[in-house]
């Protein structure tokens, strides 16, 4: 090994093994910057992330209700004791990013019993039907039900600020289930059969989780894709079905906000 | 073609490079996931997959930024070169790391639907003419692609298949892949979380990578200043007097076509080569003679002085330039030789 290499000087070789004294004082600095980087940074960063909300599974039910398919599916019933308005529910699938859209066709206007587990944000809640695996739980039963809920209640035209979210990860399946990260998961879930829904930025009639609708009552069409998870204000129609508030929208109002 | 791609040879610099590297992912990923939770203000907690999913996208962006620190940090204090060897490893790590962010997002955004999930990825948001809400996955997907590229040629052998020039080119898309990753965290994670201190640390690493490179660059300009080389006659360039080299050393001169040639001194004798390493670009005028050869900086390839080959069994070789001593200066000629061309060494004669 040459003269030069052996005074120890400044100059590393890979292959040779050991740091130069000169450059061991950078090096230390570097690794030292490095692991606290990476610790600080680990414990800042998980930190930081945001509340997720206090949404997620609420148990199993069996509910009994008059099933609806449009603008998604939906089950309502009459007003009992401290309910004067009837608990109203939206419906969705146990079984990933899909929907009931089927059987709610299907069975339309009638009285069913639908079993799934609920999921409960606040006082908001939905049903998921039927389990991971195996058909949907809705079973058409003997019992006049329709008389007795309460009517429909237009509320007239709005404009509302709010995000367009799917309820199936708003309610919990996804803690957090909305924002721009959740842009794409959102849109998937909609695309599959979830309820499209509104998160208004605030109270509306009392709630801030209205169920979405076309301006003709119907699901939504493609175009709120570009406008899910965006903080926007969009104009509709706005009524009351039960407990639940469904706005009718006119897409090409909205504004990004 | 070199015969340079050997069996990587363990030493113990290298095995202390990945242990390092290793702890501080394995640190970061175990704090993320096991201690941060606790520090976090949740009223219920963020799920366990979606927590994953931003501890390893988070550790990909940091180990990206330290990354290309080393670049500059070098060019700007040669006692942080050691830190380049080994850097593969890092970048290899880093593309790993990146790999398991995306597996982690695809399986829980992308999964549990009818649509199959890569078709997923690509057609659940489509809204590219808008800034908010642009499908900020495809800077991702852009970014890991380059990653995945550079991980697969990092191996010396793609080296030398590919060529130097080609596989440094190919290489240096690592900086577009930085800048997609910044617009992915930018236009994704920082959109949705909003909070100050994701922005800050995002900024802060961005930051300080750009004024790294920014610094060094204008190092390197001031020092190519100071060394450009004197035109005098035709092709002879006056490259200092012959007290400025010293013995072991070497000194790059820019030459008035903007080429860089490094002039070593070598047991009293003085050789020109090309200052640009066959392996990976180096920059050979900071090298040093270690066995009679001319050894980069970057990864310690050896070139003989006298006429820019690789010691065998190696067979790469550089551009090599005539010199000659009129009285006190050096001048050397800036029509570069055929790499390997054998220039007899010329012996000083220090003025008296
Ligand atoms: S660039 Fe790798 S040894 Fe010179």
């Amino acid at each position: 090994m040459s003269e030069v290499h052996r005074e120890k000087d400044d100059f590393f070789v890979g292959y040779m093994g050991r740091l130069p004294e000169a450059t061991r004082g950078a090096i230390t600095a570097f690794v030292v910057c490095f692991l606290a980087a990476f610790v600080g940074g680990a414990l800042a960063l998980g930190a930081a992330q945001g509340d997720p909300g206090e949404a997620g599974p609420a148990g199993a039910v069996t509910l009994r209700g008059v099933i609806y398919a449009q603008p998604y599916p939906h089950l309502r019933m009459p007003p009992e004791a401290g309910r004067p308005l009837g608990r109203t529910i939206a419906l969705n699938s146990a079984r990933g990013k899909r929907g009931v859209q089927a059987e709610a066709t299907e069975l339309f206007g009638q009285t069913v019993e639908v079993t799934g587990g609920r999921l409960l944000r606040g006082e908001v809640e939905t049903l998921q039907v039927g389990w991971r695996r195996g058909a949907h739980r809705i079973v058409a039963v003997e019992e006049e039900m329709a008389s007795r809920l309460t009517p429909v209640e237009p509320l007239g035209r709005w404009r509302i600020a709010g995000e367009i979210c799917d309820s199936k990860c708003y309610l919990g399946v996804m803690r957090p289930g909305r924002g721009l990260a959740h842009k794409a998961c959102a849109n998937l879930c909609v695309i599959g059969g979830a309820p499209a829904v509104f998160v208004a930025a605030g109270p509306i009639e009392g709630d801030e989780f209205l169920l979405l609708a076309d301006a003709g009552g119907g699901p939504l069409p493609p175009a709120y894709r570009d406008l899910t998870a965006l903080l926007i204000s969009v104009e509709g129609e706005l009524e009351r079905r039960g407990e639940l508030l469904v706005f009718k929208v006119d897409l090409s109002t909205a504004e990004t906000l | 073609m070199s015969v340079q791609y050997k069996p990587v040879l363990w030493d113990r610099s290298k095995m202390v490079y990945d242990a390092v590297l290793i702890a501080a992912v394995g640190a970061y990923l175990l704090l993320y996931l096991k201690l941060a939770p606790s520090l976090a203000d949740w009223s219920r907690d963020v799920d366990y997959n979606i927590q994953r999913m931003r501890a390893f996208g988070t550790c990909a962006f940091l180990m990206l930024s330290f990354i290309l620190t080393i670049g500059p940090l070098a060019r700007l204090n040669p006692a942080f070169l050691p830190l380049l060897y080994n850097r593969r490893h890092f970048g290899v790590l880093t593309c790993v790391v990146a790999a398991a962010h995306a597996v982690f997002v695809l399986d829980w955004y992308f999964a549990f639907s009818d649509t199959e999930r890569y078709t997923a990825l690509l057609a659940a948001n489509t809204s590219y003419g808008q800034v908010l809400g642009v499908p900020f996955e495809a800077f991702g997907i852009a970014a890991l692609g380059i990653l995945i590229i550079l991980a697969v040629t990092s191996h010396d052998f793609w080296m030398s298949f590919l060529t130097p020039p080609v596989w440094k080119a190919i290489h240096m898309s690592v900086y577009a892949a930085y800048a997609l990753v910044v617009a992915h965290v930018a236009f994704g994670y920082l959109q949705s979380e909003r909070s100050p201190v994701i922005a800050a640390i995002v900024i802060g690493a961005a930051g300080i990578v750009t004024l790294l490179h920014v610094a060094a660059a204008r190092g390197e300009a001031r020092i190519d200043l100071s060394n450009a080389a004197e035109a005098a006659e035709e092709e002879w360039v006056d490259v200092g007097p012959v007290c400025s080299f010293m013995e072991g050393r070497g000194r790059v001169v820019v030459l008035p076509d903007g080429e860089r040639a490094a002039v070593f001194r070598h047991d009293g004798k003085l050789s020109a080569l090309s200052n640009v390493c066959a392996h990976q670009n180096g920059p050979l005028g900071e090298g040093r003679i270690i066995d009679g050869c001319v050894t980069c900086p970057w990864h310690g390839h050896q070139f003989r002085p006298e006429d820019g080959c690789a010691p065998a069994p190696f067979t790469d070789k550089v551009p090599t330039y005539r010199l000659k001593q009129v009285g006190d200066r050096v001048y050397l000629n800036a029509e570069a030789l055929a790499p390997g061309t054998y220039v007899e060494p010329i012996q000083l004669e220090e003025a008296s």
